[in-house]
Protein backbone atom coordinates (compact mmCIF):
# COMPACT_ATOMS: atom_id res chain seq x y z
CA UNK A 1 0.00 0.00 0.00
CA UNK A 2 3.30 2.13 0.69
CA UNK A 3 4.30 2.59 -2.71
CA UNK A 4 1.24 4.38 -4.22
CA UNK A 5 2.52 7.76 -5.52
CA UNK A 6 -0.28 10.98 -4.53
CA UNK A 7 -0.48 11.85 -7.91
CA UNK A 8 -2.23 9.01 -9.21
CA UNK A 9 -5.30 9.23 -7.36
CA UNK A 10 -5.39 12.96 -6.24
CA UNK A 11 -7.33 14.06 -9.28
CA UNK A 12 -9.45 11.22 -8.78
CA UNK A 13 -10.43 12.72 -5.47
CA UNK A 14 -12.05 15.71 -6.62
CA UNK A 15 -14.20 13.51 -8.69
CA UNK A 16 -14.95 11.61 -6.24
CA UNK A 17 -16.01 14.70 -3.83
CA UNK A 18 -18.51 15.90 -6.36
CA UNK A 19 -19.68 12.49 -6.21
CA UNK A 20 -18.53 10.68 -9.42
CA UNK A 21 -19.43 6.88 -8.72
CA UNK A 22 -16.81 5.70 -12.08
CA UNK A 23 -13.70 7.85 -10.22
CA UNK A 24 -14.80 5.90 -7.04
CA UNK A 25 -14.47 2.81 -8.69
CA UNK A 26 -11.09 4.03 -9.99
CA UNK A 27 -10.03 4.68 -6.28
CA UNK A 28 -10.76 1.26 -5.44
CA UNK A 29 -9.13 -0.49 -8.79
CA UNK A 30 -5.92 0.84 -7.34
CA UNK A 31 -5.99 0.10 -3.68
CA UNK A 32 -7.80 -3.14 -3.24
CA UNK A 33 -4.95 -5.25 -4.31
CA UNK A 34 -2.50 -4.01 -1.18
CA UNK A 35 -5.47 -4.08 1.11
CA UNK A 36 -6.55 -7.75 0.17
CA UNK A 37 -3.46 -8.68 0.07
CA UNK A 38 -2.75 -7.02 4.17
CA UNK A 39 -6.56 -8.32 4.85
CA UNK A 40 -5.64 -12.13 3.80
CA UNK A 41 -3.24 -11.91 6.53
CA UNK A 42 -4.90 -11.41 9.15
CA UNK A 43 -8.66 -12.53 8.65
CA UNK A 44 -8.98 -16.24 7.69
CA UNK A 45 -12.72 -16.13 7.30
CA UNK A 46 -13.51 -14.51 3.26
CA UNK A 47 -17.07 -13.33 3.93
CA UNK A 48 -15.62 -10.90 6.71
CA UNK A 49 -12.66 -9.94 4.49
CA UNK A 50 -15.18 -9.00 2.27
CA UNK A 51 -17.35 -7.32 4.37
CA UNK A 52 -14.26 -5.16 5.58
CA UNK A 53 -13.27 -3.90 2.11
CA UNK A 54 -16.94 -3.50 1.46
CA UNK A 55 -17.75 -1.01 5.00
CA UNK A 56 -14.01 0.55 4.52
CA UNK A 57 -15.15 1.86 0.91
CA UNK A 58 -18.37 2.70 1.64
CA UNK A 59 -17.37 4.68 4.87
CA UNK A 60 -14.85 6.77 2.55
CA UNK A 61 -17.91 7.00 0.05
CA UNK A 62 -19.97 8.25 3.03
CA UNK A 63 -17.46 11.36 4.00
CA UNK A 64 -16.68 12.16 0.04
CA UNK A 65 -17.79 15.84 0.04
CA UNK A 66 -14.06 15.81 2.62
CA UNK A 67 -12.09 13.34 1.14
CA UNK A 68 -10.02 15.68 0.15
CA UNK A 69 -8.56 16.17 3.52
CA UNK A 70 -7.80 12.66 3.71
CA UNK A 71 -4.01 13.85 3.33
CA UNK A 72 -2.80 9.86 2.10
CA UNK A 73 -5.27 8.14 1.09
CA UNK A 74 -3.44 4.59 1.59
CA UNK A 75 -2.71 5.72 5.16
CA UNK A 76 -5.87 6.19 5.56
CA UNK A 77 -7.13 2.69 4.70
CA UNK A 78 -4.56 1.07 6.47
CA UNK A 79 -5.57 3.01 9.57
CA UNK A 80 -9.12 1.99 8.85
CA UNK A 81 -8.83 -1.80 8.11
CA UNK A 82 -6.70 -2.22 11.34
CA UNK A 83 -9.18 -0.43 13.39
CA UNK A 84 -12.34 -2.96 11.35
CA UNK A 85 -9.93 -5.86 11.67
CA UNK A 86 -8.83 -5.23 15.45
CA UNK A 87 -12.99 -4.27 15.78
CA UNK A 88 -13.57 -8.05 14.53
CA UNK A 89 -10.81 -9.78 16.58
CA UNK A 90 -12.83 -8.51 19.64
CA UNK A 91 -16.33 -9.39 18.50
CA UNK A 92 -14.85 -13.01 17.66
CA UNK A 93 -13.40 -13.35 21.60
CA UNK A 94 -16.22 -12.43 22.66
CA UNK A 95 -18.35 -14.98 20.68
CA UNK A 96 -16.37 -17.65 21.24
CA UNK A 97 -16.15 -17.39 25.05
CA UNK A 98 -19.55 -16.98 26.62
CA UNK A 99 -18.15 -17.07 29.61
CA UNK A 100 -17.43 -13.25 29.48
CA UNK A 101 -19.64 -11.29 31.22
CA UNK A 102 -21.15 -9.14 28.25
CA UNK A 103 -21.88 -5.21 28.99
CA UNK A 104 -23.70 -3.17 26.97
CA UNK A 105 -22.64 -3.68 23.22
CA UNK A 106 -19.51 -1.70 22.18
CA UNK A 107 -20.41 1.91 21.93
CA UNK A 108 -19.75 1.49 17.84
CA UNK A 109 -23.27 2.44 17.41
CA UNK A 110 -22.45 5.91 19.23
CA UNK A 111 -20.77 7.20 15.96
CA UNK A 112 -21.17 6.69 12.42
CA UNK A 113 -18.26 4.25 11.11
CA UNK A 114 -16.67 6.69 8.92
CA UNK A 115 -16.15 9.28 12.14
CA UNK A 116 -14.81 6.40 14.10
CA UNK A 117 -12.42 5.54 11.17
CA UNK A 118 -11.60 9.56 10.67
CA UNK A 119 -10.56 10.14 14.11
CA UNK A 120 -8.43 6.74 14.53
CA UNK A 121 -6.83 7.74 11.08
CA UNK A 122 -6.00 11.34 12.67
CA UNK A 123 -4.77 9.52 16.22
CA UNK A 124 -2.61 7.40 14.12
CA UNK A 125 -0.98 9.83 11.22
CA UNK A 126 -0.56 11.74 14.82
CA UNK A 127 1.78 9.47 16.36
CA UNK A 128 3.78 8.99 13.03
CA UNK A 129 4.23 13.03 12.96
CA UNK A 130 5.01 13.06 16.93
CA UNK A 131 8.28 9.84 15.72
CA UNK A 132 9.33 12.50 13.35
CA UNK A 133 10.12 15.50 15.81
CA UNK A 134 13.66 16.07 16.77
CA UNK A 135 14.95 13.90 19.32
CA UNK A 136 15.38 16.02 22.56
CA UNK A 137 11.84 17.27 21.44
CA UNK A 138 10.29 14.51 20.90
CA UNK A 139 11.60 12.93 24.26
CA UNK A 140 9.92 15.75 26.32
CA UNK A 141 6.90 16.18 24.35
CA UNK A 142 6.13 12.30 25.03
CA UNK A 143 7.06 12.70 28.83
CA UNK A 144 4.71 15.46 29.29
CA UNK A 145 1.74 14.38 27.11
CA UNK A 146 2.05 10.70 28.05
CA UNK A 147 3.30 10.36 30.98
CA UNK A 148 1.82 13.27 32.45
CA UNK A 149 4.37 14.85 33.98
CA UNK A 150 4.57 18.61 34.74
CA UNK A 151 7.25 20.81 33.42
CA UNK A 152 9.32 21.15 36.42
CA UNK A 153 9.09 17.38 36.66
CA UNK A 154 10.68 16.71 33.04
CA UNK A 155 13.40 19.23 34.14
CA UNK A 156 14.47 17.59 36.66
CA UNK A 157 14.14 14.23 35.31
CA UNK A 158 16.83 15.56 32.66
CA UNK A 159 18.18 17.90 34.36
CA UNK A 160 17.51 20.66 31.45
CA UNK A 161 16.18 24.65 32.55
CA UNK A 162 12.20 24.55 33.10
CA UNK A 163 12.44 27.62 30.29
CA UNK A 164 13.97 24.79 27.74
CA UNK A 165 11.06 22.21 28.38
CA UNK A 166 8.81 24.50 27.55
CA UNK A 167 10.15 25.51 24.63
CA UNK A 168 10.68 22.05 23.42
CA UNK A 169 7.41 21.72 24.59
CA UNK A 170 5.96 24.43 22.03
CA UNK A 171 8.12 23.67 19.30
CA UNK A 172 6.60 20.43 18.95
CA UNK A 173 2.68 21.92 19.06
CA UNK A 174 3.97 24.21 16.38
CA UNK A 175 5.10 21.57 13.99
CA UNK A 176 2.31 18.85 15.01
CA UNK A 177 -0.10 21.76 14.07
CA UNK A 178 1.35 22.65 11.20
CA UNK A 179 1.29 19.03 9.68
CA UNK A 180 -2.45 19.45 9.69
CA UNK A 181 -4.02 22.55 10.43
CA UNK A 182 -6.77 21.44 9.12
CA UNK A 183 -7.62 19.33 12.07
CA UNK A 184 -9.86 20.76 14.76
CA UNK A 185 -9.08 17.44 16.84
CA UNK A 186 -5.50 18.79 17.67
CA UNK A 187 -6.51 21.57 19.37
CA UNK A 188 -8.82 19.75 21.52
CA UNK A 189 -6.00 17.22 22.24
CA UNK A 190 -3.64 19.88 23.25
CA UNK A 191 -5.87 21.95 25.07
CA UNK B 1 -10.11 -16.27 31.07
CA UNK B 2 -8.32 -12.98 32.45
CA UNK B 3 -6.00 -12.79 29.85
CA UNK B 4 -9.06 -13.02 27.48
CA UNK B 5 -11.04 -10.08 29.05
CA UNK B 6 -8.27 -7.93 29.22
CA UNK B 7 -7.56 -8.26 25.53
CA UNK B 8 -11.03 -7.37 24.92
CA UNK B 9 -10.86 -4.22 27.47
CA UNK B 10 -7.85 -3.09 25.55
CA UNK B 11 -9.80 -3.40 22.09
CA UNK B 12 -12.59 -1.73 23.23
CA UNK B 13 -10.40 1.25 24.64
CA UNK B 14 -8.58 1.32 21.64
CA UNK B 15 -11.86 1.44 19.42
CA UNK B 16 -13.56 4.22 21.69
CA UNK B 17 -10.29 5.77 21.14
CA UNK B 18 -9.55 6.18 24.78
CA UNK B 19 -6.37 3.75 25.04
CA UNK B 20 -3.13 5.50 26.14
CA UNK B 21 -0.05 5.40 23.91
CA UNK B 22 1.56 2.56 25.24
CA UNK B 23 -1.84 0.48 25.10
CA UNK B 24 -1.70 1.31 21.29
CA UNK B 25 1.58 0.19 20.55
CA UNK B 26 0.73 -3.01 22.33
CA UNK B 27 -1.49 -3.64 20.29
CA UNK B 28 -0.29 -2.95 16.88
CA UNK B 29 2.37 -4.84 18.02
CA UNK B 30 0.52 -7.74 18.42
CA UNK B 31 -1.25 -6.81 15.38
CA UNK B 32 2.08 -6.45 13.55
CA UNK B 33 2.79 -10.18 14.95
CA UNK B 34 -0.34 -12.08 13.64
CA UNK B 35 0.06 -14.01 10.22
CA UNK B 36 -1.87 -15.65 8.89
CA UNK B 37 0.31 -16.66 5.60
CA UNK B 38 -2.06 -15.54 3.23
CA UNK B 39 -5.15 -17.27 3.53
CA UNK B 40 -6.08 -16.03 -0.28
CA UNK B 41 -4.03 -16.71 -3.08
CA UNK B 42 -3.27 -14.19 -5.69
CA UNK B 43 -6.62 -15.32 -8.26
CA UNK B 44 -8.90 -15.61 -5.11
CA UNK B 45 -8.23 -12.38 -3.71
CA UNK B 46 -8.98 -10.46 -7.37
CA UNK B 47 -12.10 -12.60 -7.13
CA UNK B 48 -13.02 -11.23 -3.58
CA UNK B 49 -11.96 -7.69 -5.22
CA UNK B 50 -14.40 -8.32 -7.89
CA UNK B 51 -16.98 -9.16 -6.07
CA UNK B 52 -16.95 -6.36 -3.37
CA UNK B 53 -16.50 -3.76 -5.90
CA UNK B 54 -19.94 -5.22 -7.36
CA UNK B 55 -21.63 -4.74 -3.72
CA UNK B 56 -19.62 -1.54 -3.28
CA UNK B 57 -20.85 -0.08 -6.34
CA UNK B 58 -24.56 -1.66 -5.76
CA UNK B 59 -24.53 -0.24 -1.77
CA UNK B 60 -23.58 3.40 -3.85
CA UNK B 61 -26.37 3.33 -6.41
CA UNK B 62 -28.93 2.00 -3.49
CA UNK B 63 -27.77 4.70 -0.94
CA UNK B 64 -29.07 7.42 -3.19
CA UNK B 65 -32.77 6.14 -3.44
CA UNK B 66 -33.01 4.63 -0.59
CA UNK B 67 -31.14 5.88 2.60
CA UNK B 68 -29.84 3.20 4.12
CA UNK B 69 -28.70 1.98 7.47
CA UNK B 70 -24.93 2.57 8.62
CA UNK B 71 -22.83 0.10 7.37
CA UNK B 72 -20.97 -1.17 10.20
CA UNK B 73 -24.52 -1.78 11.53
CA UNK B 74 -25.62 -3.90 8.63
CA UNK B 75 -22.13 -5.57 9.14
CA UNK B 76 -22.73 -6.71 12.98
CA UNK B 77 -26.44 -7.67 12.50
CA UNK B 78 -25.59 -9.79 9.44
CA UNK B 79 -22.99 -11.57 11.33
CA UNK B 80 -25.71 -11.98 14.39
CA UNK B 81 -28.02 -13.04 12.30
CA UNK B 82 -25.54 -16.07 10.25
CA UNK B 83 -24.14 -16.52 14.17
CA UNK B 84 -27.78 -16.95 15.26
CA UNK B 85 -29.15 -19.16 12.56
CA UNK B 86 -25.61 -21.25 13.15
CA UNK B 87 -26.35 -21.55 16.47
CA UNK B 88 -24.93 -19.53 19.13
CA UNK B 89 -24.46 -15.82 19.45
CA UNK B 90 -27.69 -15.31 20.49
CA UNK B 91 -26.96 -12.80 22.67
CA UNK B 92 -25.57 -10.77 20.69
CA UNK B 93 -28.65 -8.96 19.59
CA UNK B 94 -30.38 -8.98 22.76
CA UNK B 95 -28.34 -5.91 23.80
CA UNK B 96 -30.09 -2.49 23.94
CA UNK B 97 -33.69 -3.75 23.46
CA UNK B 98 -36.55 -3.06 25.05
CA UNK B 99 -40.28 -5.57 23.90
CA UNK B 100 -42.54 -3.83 20.92
CA UNK B 101 -45.59 -3.02 21.57
CA UNK B 102 -48.22 -4.68 19.73
CA UNK B 103 -49.07 -1.13 18.17
CA UNK B 104 -45.70 -0.73 16.80
CA UNK B 105 -45.66 -4.21 15.27
CA UNK B 106 -48.95 -3.64 13.74
CA UNK B 107 -47.93 -0.09 12.16
CA UNK B 108 -44.78 -1.34 11.55
CA UNK B 109 -44.40 -0.96 7.45
CA UNK B 110 -41.73 -1.55 5.77
CA UNK B 111 -40.16 0.50 3.94
CA UNK B 112 -41.41 -0.28 0.50
CA UNK B 113 -38.89 1.28 -1.94
CA UNK B 114 -39.59 0.57 -5.73
CA UNK B 115 -38.12 -1.67 -8.49
CA UNK B 116 -36.08 0.18 -10.93
CA UNK B 117 -34.45 -0.58 -14.21
CA UNK B 118 -30.94 0.45 -14.51
CA UNK B 119 -29.92 1.85 -17.94
CA UNK B 120 -26.15 1.75 -19.39
CA UNK B 121 -26.20 5.00 -18.82
CA UNK B 122 -26.32 4.08 -14.51
CA UNK B 123 -29.53 6.16 -14.59
CA UNK B 124 -32.67 4.65 -12.96
CA UNK B 125 -36.34 4.47 -13.96
CA UNK B 126 -38.77 3.68 -11.48
CA UNK B 127 -41.31 1.37 -12.67
CA UNK B 128 -43.79 2.76 -10.52
CA UNK B 129 -43.25 5.95 -12.32
CA UNK B 130 -44.63 4.13 -15.80
CA UNK B 131 -48.36 4.49 -16.53
CA UNK B 132 -50.30 1.47 -17.56
CA UNK B 133 -50.72 1.33 -21.41
CA UNK B 134 -47.94 4.26 -21.77
CA UNK B 135 -44.50 4.28 -22.42
CA UNK B 136 -41.65 6.99 -21.63
CA UNK B 137 -38.36 7.68 -23.42
CA UNK B 138 -35.20 8.03 -21.14
CA UNK B 139 -32.11 8.65 -23.64
CA UNK B 140 -32.14 6.36 -25.89
CA UNK B 141 -34.36 3.89 -24.71
CA UNK B 142 -38.32 3.46 -24.99
CA UNK B 143 -39.94 1.66 -21.84
CA UNK B 144 -43.53 0.70 -22.24
CA UNK B 145 -45.59 -0.38 -19.86
CA UNK B 146 -48.90 -2.89 -21.62
CA UNK B 147 -52.64 -3.07 -20.33
CA UNK B 148 -51.64 -5.64 -18.27
CA UNK B 149 -48.52 -4.37 -16.81
CA UNK B 150 -45.61 -6.04 -17.92
CA UNK B 151 -42.64 -3.60 -19.25
CA UNK B 152 -41.34 -4.11 -22.43
CA UNK B 153 -38.22 -2.12 -23.88
CA UNK B 154 -36.41 -1.11 -26.64
CA UNK B 155 -33.34 1.01 -27.99
CA UNK B 156 -33.90 3.47 -30.79
CA UNK B 157 -30.42 3.77 -31.64
CA UNK B 158 -29.90 0.88 -34.79
CA UNK B 159 -27.30 -1.82 -33.74
CA UNK B 160 -27.36 -0.95 -29.92
CA UNK B 161 -27.30 -3.40 -27.62
CA UNK B 162 -27.27 -2.46 -24.23
CA UNK B 163 -27.14 -3.98 -21.09
CA UNK B 164 -29.88 -3.49 -18.68
CA UNK B 165 -30.61 -4.02 -15.11
CA UNK B 166 -33.80 -4.55 -13.27
CA UNK B 167 -33.54 -4.28 -9.31
CA UNK B 168 -36.74 -4.80 -6.62
CA UNK B 169 -36.40 -3.65 -3.29
CA UNK B 170 -36.32 -5.83 -0.18
CA UNK B 171 -40.33 -6.67 0.04
CA UNK B 172 -41.86 -6.73 -3.92
CA UNK B 173 -41.04 -8.58 -6.95
CA UNK B 174 -41.44 -7.70 -10.12
CA UNK B 175 -42.01 -9.52 -13.64
CA UNK B 176 -40.21 -8.81 -16.98
CA UNK B 177 -40.52 -10.56 -19.95
CA UNK B 178 -36.75 -10.43 -22.49
CA UNK B 179 -36.65 -9.98 -25.92
CA UNK B 180 -36.62 -13.58 -26.53
CA UNK B 181 -40.29 -13.94 -24.89
CA UNK B 182 -38.72 -15.33 -21.62
CA UNK B 183 -40.48 -14.34 -18.46
CA UNK B 184 -38.79 -13.43 -15.38
CA UNK B 185 -39.94 -13.32 -11.98
CA UNK B 186 -37.46 -11.46 -10.11
CA UNK B 187 -37.90 -11.94 -6.36
CA UNK B 188 -37.37 -9.36 -3.56
CA UNK B 189 -34.20 -7.75 -3.05
CA UNK B 190 -32.45 -9.29 -6.33
CA UNK B 191 -30.96 -7.25 -9.36
CA UNK B 192 -31.13 -8.74 -12.98
CA UNK B 193 -28.71 -8.07 -16.06
CA UNK B 194 -29.92 -8.31 -19.88
CA UNK B 195 -29.39 -6.88 -23.26
CA UNK B 196 -31.85 -4.94 -24.44
CA UNK B 197 -31.77 -8.08 -27.26
CA UNK B 198 -30.43 -11.28 -27.53
CA UNK B 199 -28.05 -12.08 -30.18
CA UNK B 200 -27.34 -14.91 -32.65
CA UNK B 201 -25.30 -17.43 -29.65
CA UNK B 202 -26.07 -17.85 -25.85
CA UNK B 203 -28.92 -16.16 -24.35
CA UNK B 204 -26.72 -14.83 -21.29
CA UNK B 205 -28.15 -13.28 -17.50
CA UNK B 206 -26.92 -12.62 -14.83
CA UNK B 207 -28.37 -12.54 -11.36
CA UNK B 208 -28.31 -11.31 -8.03
CA UNK B 209 -30.63 -12.59 -5.86
CA UNK B 210 -33.64 -14.93 -6.98
CA UNK B 211 -35.64 -15.87 -10.02
CA UNK B 212 -38.29 -17.70 -11.43
CA UNK B 213 -37.56 -18.48 -15.02
CA UNK B 214 -39.66 -19.25 -17.80
CA UNK B 215 -37.60 -19.92 -20.69
CA UNK B 216 -38.84 -20.08 -24.17
CA UNK B 217 -36.94 -22.50 -26.86
CA UNK B 218 -35.84 -20.52 -29.67
CA UNK B 219 -35.71 -22.35 -32.70
CA UNK B 220 -32.23 -21.41 -33.30
CA UNK B 221 -31.02 -23.94 -30.32
CA UNK B 222 -29.42 -21.12 -28.58
CA UNK B 223 -28.87 -22.05 -24.82
CA UNK B 224 -30.37 -20.01 -22.48
CA UNK B 225 -27.68 -19.21 -19.21
CA UNK B 226 -27.93 -17.72 -16.22
CA UNK B 227 -24.63 -16.12 -14.63
CA UNK B 228 -24.66 -15.75 -10.67
CA UNK B 229 -22.57 -15.80 -7.68
CA UNK B 230 -20.11 -18.75 -8.43
CA UNK B 231 -21.84 -20.88 -10.92
CA UNK B 232 -23.90 -20.73 -14.60
CA UNK B 233 -27.51 -22.49 -15.03
CA UNK B 234 -28.05 -23.86 -18.11
CA UNK B 235 -30.74 -24.19 -19.97
CA UNK B 236 -32.75 -24.52 -23.24
CA UNK B 237 -36.47 -24.02 -22.89
CA UNK B 238 -37.81 -24.84 -19.26
CA UNK B 239 -39.01 -23.39 -16.17
CA UNK B 240 -36.97 -23.07 -12.98
CA UNK B 241 -35.62 -21.16 -10.12
CA UNK B 242 -32.15 -19.77 -8.96
CA UNK B 243 -31.80 -18.66 -5.17
CA UNK B 244 -28.06 -16.88 -5.73
CA UNK B 245 -28.37 -13.89 -2.84
CA UNK B 246 -24.80 -12.79 -1.86
CA UNK B 247 -25.28 -13.56 1.85
CA UNK B 248 -26.86 -16.81 1.91
CA UNK B 249 -24.97 -19.87 2.72
CA UNK B 250 -25.56 -21.43 -1.03
CA UNK B 251 -27.19 -21.45 -4.06
CA UNK B 252 -30.29 -23.66 -5.21
CA UNK B 253 -31.18 -24.13 -8.34
CA UNK B 254 -34.67 -25.58 -8.84
CA UNK B 255 -35.88 -27.37 -11.49
CA UNK B 256 -40.08 -27.17 -12.24
CA UNK B 257 -40.52 -28.63 -15.83
CA UNK B 258 -37.51 -29.88 -18.76
CA UNK B 259 -33.81 -30.07 -17.91
CA UNK B 260 -31.12 -27.74 -16.49
CA UNK B 261 -27.65 -28.09 -16.47
CA UNK B 262 -25.82 -26.41 -13.07
CA UNK B 263 -21.81 -25.85 -13.82
CA UNK B 264 -19.57 -24.58 -10.97
CA UNK B 265 -17.73 -21.44 -12.03
CA UNK B 266 -14.78 -22.99 -9.57
CA UNK B 267 -14.19 -26.02 -11.13
CA UNK B 268 -15.78 -26.51 -14.84
CA UNK B 269 -15.94 -30.41 -14.43
CA UNK B 270 -18.43 -30.31 -11.45
CA UNK B 271 -21.44 -29.76 -13.07
CA UNK B 272 -25.03 -31.77 -12.54
CA UNK B 273 -27.96 -32.17 -14.65
CA UNK B 274 -31.34 -31.61 -13.01
CA UNK B 275 -34.79 -33.66 -13.73
CA UNK B 276 -38.34 -32.01 -13.16
CA UNK B 277 -38.43 -31.95 -9.01
CA UNK B 278 -34.91 -32.23 -8.37
CA UNK B 279 -32.93 -29.10 -6.62
CA UNK B 280 -28.83 -28.61 -6.73
CA UNK B 281 -27.41 -27.33 -3.95
CA UNK B 282 -24.41 -25.70 -4.08
CA UNK B 283 -22.86 -24.99 -0.75
CA UNK B 284 -19.15 -24.30 0.49
CA UNK B 285 -17.57 -25.94 -2.67
CA UNK B 286 -19.60 -28.72 -2.91
CA UNK B 287 -22.52 -29.11 -5.35
CA UNK B 288 -25.15 -32.17 -4.43
CA UNK B 289 -28.08 -32.65 -6.15
CA UNK B 290 -31.76 -33.46 -4.16
CA UNK B 291 -35.55 -34.11 -4.72
CA UNK B 292 -37.68 -31.13 -3.29
CA UNK B 293 -41.10 -29.97 -2.95
CA UNK B 294 -41.36 -27.33 -5.80
CA UNK B 295 -44.29 -25.95 -3.97
CA UNK B 296 -42.17 -25.01 -0.91
CA UNK B 297 -39.35 -23.76 -3.18
CA UNK B 298 -41.37 -21.59 -5.23
CA UNK B 299 -43.68 -20.55 -2.68
CA UNK B 300 -42.41 -16.97 -3.15
CA UNK B 301 -43.59 -16.87 -6.65
CA UNK B 302 -47.71 -17.32 -5.19
CA UNK B 303 -46.86 -14.78 -2.99
CA UNK B 304 -46.42 -17.34 0.22
CA UNK B 305 -43.74 -18.04 2.89
CA UNK B 306 -43.68 -21.51 2.72
CA UNK B 307 -42.27 -23.59 5.46
CA UNK B 308 -42.07 -27.26 4.86
CA UNK B 309 -41.18 -29.11 7.76
CA UNK B 310 -36.82 -28.71 7.24
CA UNK B 311 -36.49 -24.86 5.71
CA UNK B 312 -37.42 -22.99 9.34
CA UNK B 313 -33.88 -21.27 9.05
CA UNK B 314 -34.37 -20.42 5.46
CA UNK B 315 -37.65 -19.18 5.84
CA UNK B 316 -37.10 -16.97 8.71
CA UNK B 317 -34.20 -15.40 6.47
CA UNK B 318 -36.37 -14.58 3.94
CA UNK B 319 -39.13 -13.40 6.12
CA UNK B 320 -36.09 -11.08 7.37
CA UNK B 321 -35.29 -9.82 4.26
CA UNK B 322 -38.74 -9.05 3.41
CA UNK B 323 -39.90 -6.83 6.35
CA UNK B 324 -36.28 -5.67 6.51
CA UNK B 325 -36.28 -6.34 10.42
CA UNK B 326 -33.70 -8.91 11.96
CA UNK B 327 -34.82 -12.20 13.51
CA UNK B 328 -32.85 -13.79 15.59
CA UNK B 329 -33.10 -17.67 15.42
CA UNK B 330 -32.03 -20.20 17.76
CA UNK B 331 -32.18 -23.43 15.80
CA UNK B 332 -32.67 -26.85 17.80
CA UNK B 333 -32.17 -30.17 16.20
CA UNK B 334 -34.28 -31.55 18.41
CA UNK B 335 -37.34 -29.09 18.24
CA UNK B 336 -40.02 -30.43 15.74
CA UNK B 337 -39.83 -29.01 12.31
CA UNK B 338 -42.44 -26.70 11.44
CA UNK B 339 -44.49 -26.32 8.59
CA UNK B 340 -47.41 -24.63 6.73
CA UNK B 341 -47.90 -21.42 4.62
CA UNK B 342 -48.16 -17.64 5.66
CA UNK B 343 -49.03 -15.09 2.53
CA UNK B 344 -46.35 -12.30 2.16
CA UNK B 345 -48.54 -9.11 2.58
CA UNK B 346 -49.48 -9.40 6.30
CA UNK B 347 -48.77 -6.50 8.61
CA UNK B 348 -46.19 -7.81 10.86
CA UNK B 349 -48.24 -8.26 14.59
CA UNK B 350 -50.44 -10.94 12.31
CA UNK B 351 -47.36 -13.12 10.98
CA UNK B 352 -46.16 -12.82 14.63
CA UNK B 353 -49.69 -14.31 15.66
CA UNK B 354 -49.15 -16.96 12.59
CA UNK B 355 -45.99 -17.69 13.97
CA UNK B 356 -46.90 -18.17 17.40
CA UNK B 357 -49.85 -20.07 16.57
CA UNK B 358 -47.32 -22.65 14.53
CA UNK B 359 -45.59 -23.06 18.24
CA UNK B 360 -43.21 -20.71 17.70
CA UNK B 361 -41.89 -18.30 20.66
CA UNK B 362 -41.47 -14.87 19.37
CA UNK B 363 -40.14 -12.02 21.53
CA UNK B 364 -40.74 -9.04 19.45
CA UNK B 365 -38.02 -6.07 20.68
CA UNK B 366 -37.03 -2.64 19.34
CA UNK B 367 -33.16 -2.02 19.62
CA UNK B 368 -31.58 1.37 19.69
CA UNK B 369 -31.94 2.59 16.01
CA UNK B 370 -35.65 1.96 16.36
CA UNK B 371 -35.10 -1.18 14.39
CA UNK B 372 -37.35 -4.54 15.07
CA UNK B 373 -35.53 -7.71 16.12
CA UNK B 374 -37.50 -10.97 16.46
CA UNK B 375 -36.10 -13.61 18.88
CA UNK B 376 -37.47 -16.93 17.99
CA UNK B 377 -37.22 -19.88 19.54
Amino acid sequence: MKAIENQEYRNLLEQIAKGDTTSFAKLYDIFWPGLLQHISTKITNVQVAEDIVHDLFISLWNRRTTILDIESIPAYLYSACRYMILSYYRKNALTNHSGYELEEEIADREQPLEERLYYRYLLDMLDIEIEKLPEKCRQIFKLSRYSYLTNREISEKLSISESTVENHINKAIRRLRAVSKKHYIFFQLFY
Amino acid sequence: MHKLNNFIERIKRYLLGEETASERRDLYEMYDRIDESDTLNEEQRAKVAMRVRRRILQTIRVEQHVSKPFPFLRWISAAAVILAIVGGGYWLTRQQQRPATVEELANFEPDKGYAVIILPTGEEVNLDSIPVAQSIQVGNTIIARDASGEITYKSIQAGDNPIYALQTPHSSISEIRLSDGTKVLLNAASKLYYPAQFGEGDRIVRLEGEAYFQVTKTSSRSRFIVESKDQRTIVLGTKFNVKAYDHDWAIWTTLEEGSVRVVTNQNNDRNVVLSSGQQAVYESAELRKQTVDLESALGWTKGLFYFDGTNTADVLRQIERWYDIDITYKEDKTDAQYSGKIPRNLPLNKLIDLLIYADFKVDPRINAENRINLIIN
